[in-house]
């Protein structure tokens, strides 16, 4: 490696085989920074308005960060990077576990895949030894038994210090919402990407990697990492303490927010009695595992020992996010079951929030009447029905019967099955709508980020944080954000931060830029918007220390506002506008039933304000809700500027 | 001067989030790679359970790697009692074989150095960066009492249940 922090670029062709190793150059590295700026820069140049997701010309890109596997608190997350064949836009998730940091010390930080394998295979990375290697033994086996098997051949003296990332069925039989799942249980998820490995043919990546991350300021940066690391122990002892906010569950319960029912109602009955934290919490059997550098484990084991499901594991077995997946959207009334609908997803690779979304879109027509179960293979698709819902995973995984329309998203399926079906389809941009807050009454905060969301689906990207909800134990002082900032977002009594539309879109673009540049970086962005610990002045510190390029907090800010644009940029020239920021028609037609959001409803007046007022603060063309050619340039973002105006799709 | 405290591994603590590693690699050899770190995490799948264990020097107090260097360069250390390597290494690998634990390993070639743990000279790296205290250094006449806290702790949490619910597993210790 010839940069301080960065690996290189191993390149793969699948069809002939050859394999290329790059320096990364350190133009290259300024300018897009690494994960995301990379990998959206790179599909951005390569994969065209008109490519196929599921064909030859699309690339599979895996990009790490420069903090990748060093010293920094929380810095063993990978960005996964394609075209995606759910919403045929650009498709980007993240990933943690261990796979990311051991590709960088094997001296990779980006690994581009083209074209496709004529038979599986399997790429091995061990060290600087890379090898594409048959993969037909693996072929068909779920990701559990390929990552036993493939480090069994790959070392079978034990311990060893391999991670695999691997699809499952799902994405060999190219189910639109497949994921790779590495280290077991890790997952980029979303856009499906494990899809487009199982049309390439390759089942798996292995690395090992025992090389070195070189630092330029070795003593500075343990300096920070451990600053960083305190101050966010701080801040996550601060959630815990009393006065905190309540879990995600209670909060939507009391808004009367949850997706139930496929967004039919917002209050579904016995909610935390059956499916809460306190009730999860019995189910624990194992210590808390973390992904590579971070101190604060945000997920524990949970094992189900008697009844129906008994002998069933999850890991993250107390977060709300599945919960409020197959427990609301699907409405299956106990934990258990819904465990068990996760531990399918992982072994199959399947994106569980799109499953869940397609599951409960089908089951809406159900109760409507609109198909009946000559349409669902006999499938009583009734609320609540976990029998029902586990063997449609089991159909969509394989694409058996009605599992083939659902495998193609619930966009695709309801084109297919007609009858008005496409009302219930409660997606944006094309991807299964991932809220645990319906957007009617909702935190504000929350539900706006998905809105603007480049990809679609959910406000991963965006406002997927806390930084709402009002803990008196850590609040406004104490983040990590510019003071002009703090002031348009919080000049109201902290409790109405989270109910009012009032400084929402400044907030959100905060975020966005921030979550963009610690993408970029390869770090979690839990410490940031989660636990609002980190923020610009010390993810600068972090990167001048590794990298030795001396950075500002504005740089941090600018870069990232840059990141976010090159994202955004994919979506505009794949001629998304200002009309896919948008929900689906029951949040602006159909009041919410009952609960506490009884009667609530969005106004599209309202919506539109506000995106203008956000359109106005990121400098973009409000007709369009796309980046103005001035915006892209003052970016540095020139060669895409001019290329978005060629094809039209900026205003002159 | 007797040894003061020792650095005593708790597995069942251990997250396997590798900060010691790179802390440790970071320390002594001013880069981030856990190739080049004295204490070494291991890792077991079982299905989605990971056991994650943190291998790292001992310092015996008789240790046998001082004990076996043909050169003299291991020797004890007076203020932490760890064997502590000098610049005098051939590569015999003596050490190597001779550390009951296995927590001696070495750096890739063309280095001869062995990576042997020296406690950071009595402020250990390691544990600074070991949040949930799965690597703790304590004083040595302390640090029985880490262990029977585990157990006094279950007999605290069971005095509220009723004597039926008691039976044998009132004497079991949940690790």
């Amino acid at each position: 490696m010839s940069l301080y922090g960065y690996g290189n670029i191993l390149e793969i062709d699948l069809s002939t085989g050859k394999l290329v190793k790059r320096d990364i150059s350190p133009q290259f590295a300024r300018d897009y920074i690494g994960g995301m700026g990379f990998s959206c820069k790179i599909l951005y140049d390569e994969v065209g308005p008109d490519v196929d997701p599921l064909g030859p010309q699309n690339i599979l890109i895996f990009a790490n960060g420069p903090l990748t596997g060093t010293a920094s608190p929380c810095s063993g997350r990978t960005e996964v990077t394609t075209k995606s064949p759910l919403t045929g836009n650009v498709g980007t998730g993240n990933t943690g576990g261990l796979w990311g940091a051991r590709l960088k010390w094997a001296g990779f930080d980006l690994v581009i895949v083209r074209n496709q394998a004529e038979e599986p295979v399997y790429l091995w990375i061990d060290d600087d030894v890379v090898e594409i290697r048959d993969a037909s033994h693996l072929w068909g086996k779920d990701t559990v038994s390929a990552s036993d098997m493939l480090i069994h051949e790959l070392d079978p003296s034990l311990p060893s210090k391999i991670s695999v990332l691997t699809i499952g069925p799902a994405g060999e039989n190219l189910v639109r919402y497949a994921c790779p799942v590495n280290d077991y249980h890790h997952v980029a998820g979303r856009c499906g990407a494990g899809a487009v490995m199982g049309a390439m043919k390759l089942k798996a990546i292995a690395v090992r990697g025992t090389g070195t991350v070189p630092i330029a300021r070795p003593e500075e940066s343990r300096q920070v990492a451990r600053e960083a690391r305190e101050r966010l122990l701080a801040a996550d002892r601060a959630s815990k303490m009393p006065g905190a906010p309540p879990e995600g569950r209670v909060l939507s319960l009391e808004r009367g927010a949850l997706p139930g029912k496929n967004h039919q109602t917002g209050i579904l009955p016995q909610w935390l009695e059956t499916r809460g934290r306190d009730i999860a919490q019995r189910y624990v059997v194992g210590k808390e595992h973390t992904c590579y550098a971070c101190p604060i484990s945000c997920f524990n084991l949970v094992e189900v020992k008697e009844g129906k499901y008994a002998g069933v594991k999850a890991i993250r077995g107390t977060a709300p996010g599945l919960v409020f997946q197959f427990g609301a959207k699907c409405a299956i009334d106990n934990l258990p079951a819904i465990w068990k609908c996760k531990q399918i997803c992982h072994q199959f690779g399947l994106d569980y929030a799109s499953a869940a979304g397609s599951i409960a879109f089908a089951m809406e027509l159900f109760q409507r009447g609109l198909i009946t179960e000559s349409d669902t293979d006999g499938l009583e698709l009734n609320w609540g029905n976990e029998d029902a819902i586990i063997e449609m995973l089991h159909k969509i995984a394989f694409r058996d019967g009605f599992g083939d329309v659902l495998a193609e998203g619930s966009q695709r399926a309801a084109q297919r099955i007609g009858r008005g079906a496409e009302r219930y389809v409660m997606a944006t941009k094309g991807m299964e709508m991932m809220q645990s807050n319906d957007p009617r009454s909702g935190s504000r905060f929350w539900v706006f980020g998905e809105l603007t969301n480049p990809r679609g689906g959910d406000n991963v990207k965006t406002t997927h944080g806390f930084a709402d909800r009002y803990n008196p134990n850590w609040w406004v002082d104490e983040f990590d954000m510019f003071e002009d900032v703090k002031k348009a977002v919080y000049d109201m009594p902290p409790e109405e931060v989270t109910h009012t539309w009032e400084g929402k879109p400044l907030m959100c673009r905060w975020f966005e830029d921030m979550y963009s540049a610690v993408n970029a970086l390869g770090m979690c962005f839990f410490p940031v918007g989660f636990r609002l610990a980190l923020g610009p002045t010390y993810l600068a510190r972090l990167f001048s220390a590794c990298t030795g390029w001396d950075t500002t907090p504005q740089d941090i800010v600018r870069f990232g506002e840059k990141v976010f644009n090159l994202l955004k940029a994919y979506t505009a020239r794949q001629g998304l506008t200002r009309e896919d920021d948008v929900w689906p028609d029951r949040f602006y037609e159909e009041p919410l039933p009952e609960g506490p959001g009884k009667g609530a409803v969005l106004s599209r007046d309202t919506i539109d304000r506000l995106l203008d007022e956000y359109y106005e603060l990121r400098g973009w063309d409000k007709r369009r809700g796309v980046p103005t050619r001035e915006k892209l340039i003052e970016l540095g973002l020139n060669d895409i500027a001019d290329d978005l105006q060629r094809l039209g799709k900026l205003d002159a | 001067m007797p040894v003061q405290k020792m650095l005593v591994v708790d597995v069942n603590k251990c997250t396997g989030c590798r900060m010691c590693e790179m802390a440790c690699s970071l320390f002594h050899e001013g880069v981030c790679s856990p190739s080049l770190s004295r204490i070494r995490v291991y890792e077991r799948h079982a299905g989605v359970e990971e056991i994650t264990i943190p291998v790292v020097c001992m310092h015996c107090t008789d240790p046998p790697c001082v004990a076996v260097c043909p050169m003299g360069g291991m020797k004890e250390d007076e203020d932490t009692g760890t064997g502590v390597c000098a610049d005098v290494c051939i590569g015999c690998r003596l050490c190597f074989m001779a550390c009951p634990v296995g927590a001696i390993s070495f750096a890739p070639p063309p280095n001869v150095k062995p990576l042997k743990c020296d406690l950071c000279g009595g402020d250990p790296q390691c544990v600074k960066f070991c949040q949930t205290q799965a690597l703790v250094y304590v004083p040595v006449m302390q640090a029985h009492r880490l262990r029977a806290k585990k157990l006094l702790d279950h007999y605290v949490s069971r005095r509220g249940e009723t004597p039926e619910d008691e039976g044998a597993a009132a004497y079991e210790v949940k690790v």
